[in-house]
């Protein structure tokens, strides 16, 4: 090891050495070489460097995420990428699966660069409206026709000012999900779940005494914390506009019905419905608490069904609409959103990226997605024959039937982090009471208003 | 002498143009960014509004409370570094083998590190049911779920994970001290203490001070992994820091200008304490010793 | 020796024996739960976080290594590590000869300004960075990741060697003045070899800050066949969903290498151990 290291260094001194003992020339930096200041880029190594050439060969670049919560994704995007290249053999595609903790950071480093990728991946709402506020991505209006369009579901998401900013890919919503034998072990109906609050809490009490924990939890890692707020906090409201009004000031987050969630998950603690660790664990480990048979029920998300059920068998688990506490038109809603792609504005082959988008909505590859991976494509022409789990059909009738929109994508994401994620740990923690939390709700989003005027425009524009 | 004059700038020369590459630009444009706001996608000079919107944000006051708050695993780490890279130089039974093995938190990958200790930490980990075991619940607490103990249980992590590096800093330089220095205080009837105190201290002091500023940075602009990976600021903020701060600020709210007026901030207060330090070397009778 | 300190020795080195023991039961834990990860199913380990797995899984392996990319990504891991430990130290201990043994115009305020670059968190040079980067066309090359990394631990290890070439006695270096030894060689033939557990201490913390880096390997190089292995081994990581033992069968191949190059790496420490026993 010793002369590895040595003839290492040696190599690398090599230019030094020759002038080891005698003077060095001033005018010749006796070390320029390990430095080699930036060399010549080696022909185009950049990643999205499409061929200026008109016509003809071209290139594109896919950032992406959605393996992680859609396992199979990988397997069906290969494929989507290969049939599309056999039947345009001009057109190359590289696909560049991105990490949780780079997805956005890569993709703001790129939009400040004006190079990267042609399509890239983004989250419904704001997470999408953002980049079109900020000039990153280019709205698909004119790249794709009206006919076309019309087959996806959740557009909505991507609608601002008029026009539409992306294209939905594949749906992931909350449904609640329980354990049928446990309930029949705690002497519950499965066949009819809790539907209003006061039947949680009455359930809630039957499963503790049965010694079974009724719903589990982890806020740790604070995403739950906004899942929460998506799910109960609608239930007072009528539109997510509402949410985008008190945002840009036209409502508080302390009026009664923003504020209500609040004391209701207090009630739910109170009623002893959580697991005690709620607050040390992540929300992995309380979906983890439920798959081992350990809780009755979770707050779930449905792109996850499939991988349950490997584990706990699809007739261990059941699917309900969450319990109501208010009767507003979104607390009948199933939260769900599509995750989808946008087309970046510096891209060079906007019309290609747009063609591929379409391809991946071709009756074949929404077929195949949902066999890949269990989780539903966000368009009206899937064969819904294919769907023969009576789970998974239920939350397709749920997605076509009483979608709602997903809250956490309608709200600025500092008060999604600050008060929503905060605020839940807060609660659980016993530092803070409901009235509190609503309080500090308004504190963020006021603080949000006075930092950011330009954002609160957009808002202001959005919620119109 | 032309040459003695110009010698030293050519050893300084390939590190100043790496330094100059990766840092020049990016620290410019921090100092550009924090001074100007976005309108209508345009952005525009604004003076110090950056600067006056975080020293008014609460978040941001409790993450810089949570770094100085930090700084006490700093004697910490350099009195267990210090005394188990002593026992180690004394070649006690097995040093060979602890010698790896203590280094080893320092080898793991953070997350790796921060994913086991979530467990243990849990309200239903490890440590609880020990703790209940040996008839101890009282003291089952919930270590990482409430606002008054996540950041201590924090603190014990990154500890127990920087202390690798603080012995093998110290080890590495005892091996390098006469060992005559240590004989001449033995013969002199000095106790163990005493020859700690007198001879090895002072022989590792310069490496003691690097250790302690190298950790003090740590704490202000290195424990981004620890806290993103066991608590991720919570629970409500309590173990918030500066990185994170500055992370969510410029990636999840979108809020690049703040984001750099907050980094700016963290360096100027960091090159204040370096230049104080500095100051304070300069009067120290060690340091002219060696020098 | 021992006669002189008696019960008092033994007593003494058993209560360093007894902490030493403990501090080791502590850091051998997390290995220890590692291993067993990697070799259980999901549902297993979710069963049994802690305890030994019920039979060798190796599957765990397969998806965290995917497949035939994982000599790729441990290749380019390899490059990077060595390319930007080599580098940085060859220019760091140069400019740390200067810093410590030289006299020039400036020496103090440029020695803060390099100490304090120190603190600026690799999270806000990522957007700036990649601007200059894609400037100079070095996104998605070995050179322009090395030359960043080089930058980032430039700081420390000039600060690191400065910090020990101050420790080595100027007698020793008049006296090569005096054979006639240009800096160069005082710098080649003295600081250097004088310096080797400094030297292993520093190339030891830089590779495996290099190899476990994170942030700036997934932005940098995005390629598929540029990744490196924590990056390959992150991507099964979501905002609510972790593959915890394929990650963890990941993980304990990506950390082998590096307790390797650290065990091969004590070799210079046991040197400058023996020589001081014989005295």
């Amino acid at each position: 090891m010793r002369i590895v290291f040595r003839s290492l260094l040696a190599l690398a001194l090599i230019g030094i050495l020759s002038t080891a003992c005698a003077p060095a020339p001033a005018t010749q930096p006796p070390v320029a070489q390990p430095t080699s200041a930036p060399q010549q880029p080696q022909a185009t190594e950049a990643p999205a460097q499409p061929t200026a050439a008109p016509a003809e060969p071209v290139k594109l670049v896919v950032w992406w995420w959605g393996e992680q919560e859609a396992p199979g994704a990988q397997k069906w995007l290969d494929e989507t990428i290969a049939a599309y290249k056999t039947a345009h053999p001009n057109v190359e595609i590289e696909a560049v699966l991105q990490s949780t903790d780079a997805l956005i950071p890569s993709f703001q480093a790129a939009a400040a660069a004006k190079e990267g990728p042609d399509i890239q991946y983004f989250w419904g709402g704001v997470w999408t409206l953002e980049n079109a506020w900020s000039g990153a991505i280019v709205p698909v209006d004119d790249l794709i026709p009206a006919s076309e369009r019309d087959n996806y579901i959740n557009n909505f998401e991507r609608e601002y000012s008029g026009k539409l900013w992306g294209v939905p890919w594949y749906l992931s919503g909350n449904p609640m999900v329980f354990n049928p034998k446990l309930f029949t072990q705690a002497g519950l109906d499965p066949k009819n779940p809790p539907a209003t609050w006061e039947d949680l809490k009455a359930a809630c009490t039957k499963l503790t005494a049965a010694g079974i924990t009724p719903i589990s939890g982890g806020l740790k890692d604070g995403w739950f914390g906004g899942w929460l707020f998506s799910i109960l906090a609608r239930q007072t409201h009528d539109s997510e506009k509402e949410f985008m009004d008190a945002s840009v000031g036209n409502a508080k987050f302390t009026d009664p019905a923003f504020a209500e969630w609040w004391a209701r998950i207090k009630e739910l603690k109170d009623a002893g419905c959580w697991n005690k660790d709620i607050n040390s664990v992540d929300y992995q480990q309380g979906q983890d608490m439920f798959v081992q048979g350990k809780s009755a029920m979770i707050f779930g998300n449905d792109t996850f069904l499939k991988g349950w059920s490997d584990t706990i068998g699809w007739d261990n688990m059941d699917v309900m609409m969450v319990p109501t506490y208010a009767d507003k038109k979104l607390a009948q809603t199933y939260v769900v959103t599509a995750q989808g792609w946008g087309i970046t504005s510096w891209s060079k082959h906007p019309k290609e990226s747009a063609d591929f988008l379409m391809f991946m909505h071709t009756p074949d590859r929404l077929n195949a997605w949902f066999k890949y991976t269990g989780v539903l494509p966000a368009d009206k022409r899937m064969d819904t024959s294919l769907i023969d789990q009576p789970i998974l059909k239920k939350i397709y009738g749920w997605d076509t039937t009483v979608a709602g929109p997903n809250l956490e994508n309608f709200i600025p994401s500092m008060l999604d982090e600050q008060s929503n994620f905060a605020g839940t740990q807060l609660l659980f923690s016993g530092d803070k009471t409901p009235e509190e939390l609503a309080q500090m709700a308004e504190d963020v989003i006021t603080k949000w208003r006075e930092q950011n005027p330009d954002q609160l425009a957009n808002f202001q524009a959005w919620s119109q | 002498m032309l040459r003695k004059k110009i010698e030293p700038y050519l050893f300084l020369a390939p590190a100043l143009a790496v330094l100059l590459i990766v840092f020049a630009y990016p620290v410019f444009r921090l100092l550009i960014l924090s001074f100007q706001r976005p309108t209508a996608g345009k952005l525009h000079f604004v003076g110090i509004t950056n600067y006056k919107a975080i020293l008014n944000d609460d978040v941001f006051l409790q993450a810089v409370r949570n770094n100085l708050a930090l700084l006490i695993c700093v004697p910490i780490m350099v009195v267990v570094a210090l005394l188990l890279a002593i026992f180690l130089f004394e070649r006690i039974r097995g040093w060979q083998f602890y010698r790896t093995t203590l280094f080893l938190p320092y080898l793991l990958p953070i997350a790796v590190v921060g994913l086991i200790f979530s467990y243990i930490f849990q309200l239903s980990g490890v440590l609880n049911d020990f703790l209940t075991a040996i008839g101890l619940s009282g003291l089952a607490l919930d270590w990482l779920g409430s606002t008054r103990l996540a950041l201590p249980t924090l603190m014990f992590v990154i500890i127990w994970k920087e202390v690798g590096f603080g012995i093998v800093l110290f080890l590495a330089r005892l091996m390098s001290v006469e060992e005559d220095l240590f004989d001449a205080a033995k013969i002199d009837g000095a106790n163990w203490w005493q020859l700690q105190w007198h001879v090895t201290v002072p022989q590792l002091a310069a490496v003691i001070e690097f250790f302690t500023i190298v950790s003090i940075i740590t704490m202000l602009s290195w424990v981004f992994s620890y806290v993103y990976v066991m608590t991720g600021g919570g629970p409500g903020n309590s173990t918030m820091v500066t990185e994170l701060f500055i992370y969510l600020t410029g990636f999840r709210y979108n809020q690049m200008n703040i984001a750099s007026a907050v980094a700016v901030l963290l360096l100027l207060v960091t090159g204040v304490f370096i230049f104080l330090e500095l100051r304070l070397r300069e009067n120290s009778a060690i340091v002219e010793a060696v020098e | 020796m021992k006669s002189r300190y008696g019960f008092q020795y033994w007593f003494g080195m058993s209560v360093r024996q007894i902490l030493v023991i403990f501090a080791t039961l502590l850091s051998l834990f997390p290995v220890y739960f590692m291993a067993v990860s990697s070799f259980k199913t999901k549902s297993e380990y979710i069963a049994n976080k802690w305890g030994l797995p019920s039979s060798l899984n190796w599957a765990n392996f397969q998806t965290a290594l995917a497949g035939e990319k994982f000599f790729v990504r441990f290749a380019n891991s390899t490059i990077l590590t060595v390319g930007s430990v080599v580098v940085s130290l060859i220019i760091a201990c140069l400019a740390a000869y200067a810093f410590a043994r030289m006299e020039f115009y400036g020496k103090r305020t440029l020695f803060n300004v390099i100490l304090s670059l120190m603190v600026v968190p690799p999270v806000v040079m990522i957007i700036p960075l990649f601007v200059t980067m894609v400037r100079w066309h070095l996104v998605n090359t070995y050179q322009g990741t090395i030359i960043i990394y080089t930058g980032l631990l430039l700081p420390f290890s000039i600060y690191l060697m400065t910090n020990f070439f101050r420790a080595i006695p100027r007698e020793i270096i008049e006296a090569a003045r005096i054979d006639g030894c240009s800096n160069l060689g005082i710098f080649w033939r003295i600081m250097m070899p004088l310096s080797a557990p400094a030297v292993v201490t520093l190339i030891v913390v830089n590779a495996l800050w290099v190899w476990n880096e994170l942030l700036i390997a997934l932005v940098f190089m995005q390629k598929d066949e540029l990744k490196t292995l924590m990056v390959g081994i992150s991507a099964l990581r979501s905002r609510n969903y972790v593959d915890i033992p394929a990650t963890m069968a990941g993980l304990l191949v990506a950390t082998i290498p590096i307790v390797i190059v650290y065990i091969f790496g004590q070799r210079f420490f046991i040197r400058g151990l023996t020589g001081g026993a014989v005295k």
